[in-house]
């Protein structure tokens, strides 16, 4: 999965509340029917870049299997990135789908 | 906060910061169902993904060169003294001209007017002479032309426009 596209997806899954790293891997998981599971490690570099960009903020937690971890909040920057990112996305996917469809 | 304090403070705190990313892959791992193990990736390389994102490499990677540097200077202590004098005349030099060359060719006169002070003089090039001038000749063609308002005569001596000089 591209770099842009996973992190576009953690915001969207973070906008329904915060959530730790192995939650929102699971997350992506089961709404994608297991589809998207490449390199579920790769999550960390995403939320890494996430973080310096300011879209979401972490805080140290217990899980609810009573492990350390840190959970993932948005932002209001965050909030404001998924708008732009989802209203390009769906620019983009309908620009190609007017391209498969005739040309 | 911005971006940059950002990126500042996990470099500050760079060492601690990495080690957090570690526990948490690591108990991400540990979540994880035996059968998928494999799907995490490769936690070392995720790593410096990770640290890759917030920058700052530059900063170490500067100072390595720095004290490279360093040492070859007191390796070689001629050689760097050479080099340093090298560039300490090239400065100094640079400046010198420049700033002859910015208060002869940019800067107008320091007088009053100084756009419209001109010298007047004859010149003939197969006597070998240029800027002579007679008294007489001047006197004669101060009063025959009006393009240049003549007022001062000062011979081959040099000229001291006394009270009209500009302070500064």
């Amino acid at each position: 999965m591209p770099q842009g596209a996973l992190a576009m997806l953690v915001l969207r899954i973070l906008r329904t509340g915060p959530l730790h790293g192995y939650a929102i891997a699971r997350r992506i998981r089961q709404l994608s029917n297991s589809v998207l599971e490449a390199e579920e490690g790769s999550l960390y570099p995403t939320l890494q870049r996430l973080l310096m960009e300011g879209w979401v903020r972490a805080e140290w937690g217990v899980s609810e299997t009573n492990r350390r971890v840190r959970v993932y909040q948005l932002t209001k920057e965050g909030q404001k990135q998924l708008k732009r990112e989802l209203s390009e996305y769906k620019h983009v996917t309908a620009a190609i789908q007017t391209i498969l469809r005739t040309a | 906060m911005g971006r940059f304090w950002r990126r500042l403070h996990h470099w500050l705190n760079r060492d601690r910061l990495e080690q957090e990313l570690d526990d948490e892959m690591s108990t991400h791992r540990a979540m994880m169902p035996p059968d998928r193990s494999g799907a995490f990736g490769t936690q070392l390389r995720l790593h410096d993904e990770s640290r890759d994102v917030w920058g700052g490499l530059w900063v170490d990677h500067v100072r390595q060169d720095l004290v490279y540097a360093l040492r070859g200077f007191s390796r070689d202590r001629r050689f760097a003294m050479s080099a340093i004098g090298a560039i300490v005349l090239a400065v100094g030099a640079a400046t010198a001209v420049f700033s002859v060359v910015d208060r002869s060719l940019f800067r107008p006169l320091p007088y009053r007017r100084g756009d419209r002070l001109v010298s007047v003089a004859m010149i003939l090039p197969h006597l070998g002479l240029s800027g002579i001038m007679f008294s007489g000749a001047y006197r004669d063609w101060r009063a025959s032309q009006s393009a240049v308002d003549l007022t001062s005569w000062s011979g081959v001596a040099e000229c001291d426009l006394g009270g009209d000089r500009r302070n500064g």
